[in-house]
């Protein structure tokens, strides 16, 4: 009896779909063309074609072979990848409306807890000394401007 | 012009004062990342990918390689010191590395390594000298239906050797190269995959692509995993350094070994200083007469591997810019940099931009010493880089990701692709999808598509172009084999649960 490698599996089969969507997509929107003057559609086709036969190909290996590594889902740190996405997510939002210094207080602030054992005030501080670093290097060393505080309003 | 003058103008080039800065700059950046764990070359390039827009396009370059073979000189003291490879290329240090600084001797490993790095970067150098040239004078005759032959070669030979399934490996250069075709159609201006977004319309930023994908998700990855404070900061004291004259006499074979290997794993196609350092290592277990002894201090095994690594960093520049195909992701980066500045990379690159080539290659003495000096003296600057608790660095790291990204193009749009890339990037690693092949199909993606379709129109759609070419048909047959070889441990070779 041969133990199916779900790890394998299930992700070659959402890239097969993936591949098929994609190839879909481009046949749909775009021009083919013929093979001589091939259209924007062709090699995106072709490309969406190869990714969901690998898709297949993957899940076939998940299938038929069971030595191959699986995942672990123990390993997942999925406090630091909650906490790190959404901190480049709340500079993105603050950089253009609330302006420079909030949002890298924003990414340190936030970021920062990433770590189990961090604590408010060291996060406080680390923003404040990164946020002069910041300014020292991109506003003063590199010229850039950026618009450092203002009323997102 | 004679090789002389071009050796001469390329020496005045590198040895001005605003090179020579910027120079100076990358391998210090260099060795900085390096040295912290965590931070891997191509997280380290893409970091600070965004301060070079604003120099001269040689400067650009010079810093990016200074900064890409100053990795290589900086990881070693992390893998030595704290049995934490700065860098995938320094973790095969680790092996014999930390068992030296458990018996005492990390001064002395420290000083050696860097004496292995300088002379495998030495000798990458000088062959990087003697053969440019003359693959590219003979790369000229070179038509669309080689070069696609010669890009699928190496994105199917990086493939096969980065870690884990070679499927998995043409699975993500497929989906890399599928995200380097968003944005404008270079025949018919079509906008593909852009989804209406106007931020899309020139395609998705290569900066954030590489800083989501190598930076967020490798922070991600060690938040935690990370600690600095058990280094003895008296083991790298000058005194401390001296190494005996039997460590001296061991280390010269090995040197040169690990060198002429490295320097062949650089110029491949997809292999580059990891796979290097590792078949460094694996050889001078091999011809050593004490095998069973590595692993607890041998000197060999960190001498080899170290000079490896860096012959390798310094030869992959061969197929990057006497070609301008790419053989790394990191590679990818560099010829990267040359389009951003308006340069085509290729075969005509040396004669027509010949004190940018040769200023770069160059500037490479020149950062290999400033190396050195950087190393030596130094060295305690960076041990103590080290005792930095890890959770005070990533927010800063986060933060440089940020400003970096946004700083390109003034666009928060950008930022936000960084997140959909360091979640994407983080999702691969858990599942073991290498992410290195992605980045190299994302660059080498839109030429292929261009090189595939010149070819079909001047072959009047004819697929025999490619195996009626006898330099394409060779380099086509060297990628089927190569692709079966990677595919042959997943159809044979079937265990029994």
């Amino acid at each position: 009896m041969i133990d199916r490698n779900y790890s394998e599996i299930v992700p070659g089969l959402l890239i097969a779909i993936f591949g098929a969507i994609v190839a879909f997509y481009a046949a749909q929107n775009y021009t083919i063309g013929t093979l001589q003057r091939m259209g924007p559609g062709m090699f995106p086709m072709a490309l969406g074609v190869l990714i969901a036969g690998l898709g297949i190909a993957q899940a076939l290996t998940g299938w038929f072979k069971s030595d191959l590594p699986r995942i672990d889902p123990a390993s997942i740190q999925w406090r630091a990848a909650i906490l790190i996405l959404l901190s480049v997510i709340v500079f993105s939002l603050l950089i253009r409306t609330a302006g420079f210094i909030p949002a890298v207080f924003g990414v340190v602030g936030i970021s920062a807890f990433a770590d189990k054992g961090a604590r408010p005030v060291t996060a406080i501080v680390l923003s404040i000394v990164l946020c002069a670093i910041a300014f020292l290097i991109f506003r003063i060393g590199l010229g850039m401007h950026f618009k450092l505080i203002g009323w997102p309003f | 012009m004679s090789y002389f003058d071009n050796l001469i103008l390329g020496l005045q080039t590198a040895l001005s004062w605003y090179n020579l800065l910027w120079c100076f700059v990358g391998v210090f950046l260099g060795t900085l990342l390096g040295v912290i764990p965590g931070i891997g070359v191509v997280a380290a390039i893409s970091m600070l990918f965004p301060l070079t827009f604003q120099l001269e396009p040689t400067a650009a370059l010079i810093m990016l390689a200074g900064i890409w073979y100053g990795t290589s000189y900086g990881g070693s003291t992390a893998s030595i010191l704290l049995n934490v490879p700065g860098s995938a290329t320094n973790a095969v240090t680790c092996l014999d590395g930390y068992p030296m600084t458990q018996q005492g001797r990390g001064g002395i490993a420290l000083l050696m390594t860097t004496v292995a790095s300088f002379f495998g970067g030495s000798f990458g150098i000088i062959l990087l000298m003697g053969f440019a040239g003359t693959i590219s004078a003979y790369a000229l005759s070179f038509s669309s239906a080689e070069y696609f032959s010669l890009m699928l070669l190496g994105l199917i030979a990086a493939c096969n050797v980065s870690s884990g399934s070679i499927l998995k490996g043409l699975i993500m250069v497929a989906l890399g190269i599928l995200f380097g075709l968003v944005g404008s159609d270079i025949y018919t201006g079509t906008r593909r995959f852009d989804f209406g977004i106007l931020d899309l319309a020139d395609g998705i930023n290569l900066v954030a692509l590489a800083m989501g994908l190598f930076g967020v998700s490798e922070v991600i990855a060690s938040v935690g995993k990370v600690d600095g404070k058990k280094v003895d900061p008296n083991s790298v004291k000058l005194s401390a350094m001296k190494p005996t004259r039997d460590d001296v006499r061991r280390s010269w074979l090995p040197m040169i070994r690990g060198s002429s290997i490295g320097a062949f794993f650089g110029t491949l196609p997809g292999t580059g200083s990891s796979i290097a350092a590792f078949m460094a290592y694996a050889v001078e277990k091999r011809v050593s007469r004490t095998p069973e002894k590595f692993g607890s201090g041998q000197i060999e095994g960190i001498m080899a591997p170290e000079a490896a690594n860096n012959a390798a960093d310094q030869t992959s520049f061969i197929p990057t810019l006497a070609l301008g195909i790419p053989g790394s992701a990191t590679m990818a980066l560099m010829l990267g940099a040359l389009m951003i500045h308006g340069i085509a990379p290729g075969p005509q690159l040396m004669t027509e931009q010949p004190s940018l080539f040769w200023g770069l290659v160059m500037s490479f003495w020149i950062g290999n010493v400033l190396l050195v000096i950087l190393n030596v003296p130094l060295i305690g600057v960076w041990v103590r880089l080290l005792m930095v608790p890890y959770n005070w660095l990533f927010p800063a790291v986060l933060m440089f990701i940020c400003i970096g990204t946004y700083s390109v193009s003034n666009s928060a749009f950008d930022v936000m692709l960084v997140v959909l890339f360091g979640a994407l990037g983080y999702a691969l690693r858990v599942g073991g999808y290498p992410a290195a092949p992605m980045l190299l199909g994302f660059v080498l993606g839109p030429m292929m598509e261009e090189h595939f379709r010149r070819a079909m129109l001047l072959s009047r759609g004819d697929f025999g172009t490619f195996l009626s070419r006898p330099i394409s048909a060779t380099v086509l047959a060297i990628a089927l084999l190569v692709l079966l070889w990677g595919l042959k441990p997943l159809i044979f070779n079937r265990k029994p649960a």
